[in-house]
């Protein structure tokens, strides 16, 4: 495990009730060189000593609760109507900026191994939605495909997606673990996608993480191989030289990357609930993401100001239009103001976003049209 | 409980140190009250002491009044001797614990002295959830190692503590900083008197600017300006305290600042309508204006919107962040 990002598991805890599922009796096999606690044992066990987050310990858990949720976003900013299919939480990788570090009281990597179970039940809710288009992922709270060579997530999630046809799926990665989607048969409605950043960035603040260049690599190959490719500049985050920091980002992209069979690229500047900051400054004493002027934005997350961000995203579109982007850009959890000065149009509402995301997937995959009346056109 | 009393002994204060040892717990306390009342009555409870491996007695409960008899020049008390009686100093701790929380409330220190003393002796997690909720603690492991942190702080940050001058919250801020970051910003906090919210507000304006800045806090609050502020005879302290605050904010936010600035400024160059008031977001985050007006009857509403409607000066209103 962990060929492809430098992590390893120590010790694995399989908790109550998720024994029986046949998915935990699979990674337990297949991660024998960890320590294997069950059942009762699982609430005694301490943590790895000096890893608060316990990134050594992979717990498989059955979760209670719906698998299925729509993405909380909020109601003061534009949010794309996505669903997450929560596969687990936490991440072998250690981004100094990630928000999970402040999310969850429960340390350790989680894999929910109940999901094949519970897939039925959410393909009945899939269906029962008619027409609508579900645009689903699972690289929300923890990454898509860091622990698929030993879950393989791969292996049985895309057969449920060919299987619904109004279901989009997107596996978010920084990772290279792409050998189970590239010996995978399927390819339709499955998007993959890289969040980027800057080298400076993926370099200081991403530990774990590849190299900008090895993921869009990866990318690559995935392209090659018939894949959708998707991409998140999230967070894009003020350091010395951004502006040809990122531009070489898209340099990079430009040079690995046909642009014409990118679905989506998501721009989304720093943003952080405010007790995230003391966790960030606990863990990265010398990380200098919390430099720039960060307010409380409308939705109590902490962002930049304005002007700020609307220079960055305008510079960042700016640059992939002259690499080709000329539509699937978007915001994420921006103001209607903020989408107008920086790309030069909104969508007005999050229904009005939904519906524009909605319509790169009917484009890209071929879907039944949604009605011509509800389009946005950028 | 006959057991535990242990045998009655007249020991010679000498023998005793004057630290609070390993089995008591009281921190900045004030001995006048108790010479008052020792050299009026006498002592009344006899203290409980035992034997330490160095040939002398360590208190086990006691310390304030074998302070207070020292004070008083007495070079002899009576006293219990519990070596047998409390043989395990876990024993010996818990009593002058529990005899304490029934007659008294702790300070900040004297829990954390508590805290750091439980540990030699009881599981973590034994603390977490038996003792820390007797001295009205969360029991959450990064309190419980706040605490401990405490008494490395410096004597004088820890008499602020156990004397509530400074907030529990801002001193969680001021453990993370380096020592002589934590010696001046507690020195200013005392200095500017600055109530919570200001105590937290300076440190992290201290430690944003100090980082993004790549200046040590106490140069950053050497500068010039901080000490011209400090030594402003025209200034009293409130004053002082909002100026050091805003001086160390324009320099945090200095874009944001300026735009709140230029906000303000325009909007007080309005001949509003007495009964009229402008809002806006104060982070200029909502782009949206809000015009507030009170009146009394809908006449007076009618008499401010017309003053309003004829007002030109509403043109000038700028856009939030739009550049001057």
């Amino acid at each position: 495990v962990g060929k492809a990002v430098n992590f390893r598991i120590k010790k694995i805890i399989l908790e109550k009730d998720a024994e029986k599922c046949s998915l935990a009796q699979s990674v337990t096999e297949q991660l024998q060189s960890g320590c294997l606690f069950k059942g009762d044992q699982a609430d005694q066990v301490p943590g790895i000593e000096g890893s608060d987050l316990d990134k050594e310990t992979l717990r498989l858990v059955s979760f209670p609760g719906q698998l299925l949720k729509p993405c909380p976003g909020t109601r003061e900013y534009l949010c794309c109507g996505y669903q997450i299919l929560h596969i687990g939480t936490n991440c072998p990788l250690d981004c100094s900026y990630c928000i999970l570090q402040a999310y969850f009281n429960q340390p350790s990597l989680r894999v929910f191994v109940n999901v094949a179970q519970q897939l039925q039940s959410i393909g009945e809710t899939l269906q029962a939605a008619g027409p609508r288009i579900f645009r689903i992922g699972t690289g929300e709270f923890t990454d898509s495909l860091a622990l698929d060579p030993v879950v393989k997530w791969t292996e049985f999630l895309p057969p449920f997606v060919t299987k619904h046809k109004n279901v989009v799926l997107e596996f978010k990665t920084k990772t290279l673990s792409v050998e189970g989607l590239l010996s995978s048969p399927y390819r339709e409605r499955i998007v993959v996608s890289w969040s980027l950043n800057s080298r400076f960035i993926a370099a200081r603040e991403e530990h774990g993480a590849p190299s900008i260049k090895k993921r869009l690599e990866a990318a690559r190959t995935c392209q090659r191989e018939g894949y959708t490719l998707g991409f998140h500049f999230d967070p894009l985050i003020e350091h010395p030289s951004w502006k040809e920091e990122y531009a070489r980002t898209v340099d990079l992209l430009d040079h690995f990357i046909d642009p014409s069979k990118i679905i989506w690229i998501s721009l989304g500047c720093l943003r952080y609930m405010p007790p995230l900051k003391k966790v960030i400054r606990r863990r990265f004493p010398e990380t200098h993401i919390l430099d720039g002027e960060f307010i409380p934005g409308l939705d109590g997350k902490m962002r930049y100001i304005k002007p700020l961000r609307i220079e960055i995203y305008g510079f960042v579109k700016e640059k992939l239009a002259q690499y080709g982007i000329r539509s699937g850009a978007y915001l994420c959890m921006e103001s209607s103001d903020v989408w107008l000065k920086a790309l030069g149009w909104s969508p007005g509402t999050s229904k009005g976003l939904s519906r524009y995301l909605d319509d790169r997937a009917t484009k890209v995959f071929g879907l039944p049209a949604q009605s011509a009346s509800t389009s946005l056109k950028e | 409980m006959q057991s535990k009393a242990g045998e009655g002994i007249w020991v010679d204060l000498g023998s005793i140190a004057e630290d609070p040892g390993p089995y008591t717990m009281s921190y900045g306390f004030d001995l006048g009250a108790l010479c008052e009342s020792i050299g009026k009555i006498g002592i009344i409870n006899p203290l409980l002491v035992a034997r330490n491996e160095r040939g002398g007695f360590d208190i086990v409960s006691g310390y304030r009044r074998i302070l207070a008899l020292k004070d008083l020049g007495e070079v002899r008390v009576f006293a219990r001797d519990v070596t047998s009686a409390l043989s395990s100093p876990l024993e010996r701790l818990l009593t002058g614990f529990y005899e304490n929380l029934a007659t008294r409330n702790f300070n900040d220190i004297e829990k954390a002295m508590i805290l750091q003393r439980l540990q030699r002796y009881v599981g973590k997690k034994e603390i977490l959830s038996s003792f820390m909720p007797l001295l009205s603690l969360s029991s959450h492991e990064g309190t419980l190692e706040l605490y401990v942190k405490l008494l490395d702080l410096e004597e004088a940050i820890r008499k602020a503590i156990a004397h509530e001058e400074i907030s529990i919250k801002a001193v969680k801020a001021l453990v993370e900083l380096e020592r002589p970051s934590q010696k001046i910003v507690f020195e200013w906090i005392v200095a500017l008197k600055l109530n919570l919210n200001q105590q937290m507000r300076f440190i992290e304006y201290a430690q944003d600017i100090s980082m993004r800045d790549g200046v040590t806090i106490p140069e950053l609050l050497s500068e010039e300006i901080f000490l011209e502020i400090a030594e402003d005879p025209r200034l009293n302290n409130p004053q002082k305290a909002k100026k050091v605050l805003e001086t160390l904010r324009v320099r945090r936010y200095p874009r944001l600042a300026r735009a709140q600035h230029d906000v303000q400024r325009a909007i007080s160059a309005l001949s509003l309508p007495p009964a009229a008031v402008i809002h806006y977001d104060p982070y200029l985050e909502n782009p949206n204006y809000h015009l507030q007006i009170g009146f009394k009857d809908g006449k007076a509403l009618r008499k401010t919107i017309q003053e309003l409607h004829v007002l030109d000066e509403l043109e000038a209103i700028p856009e939030l962040w739009e550049k001057r």
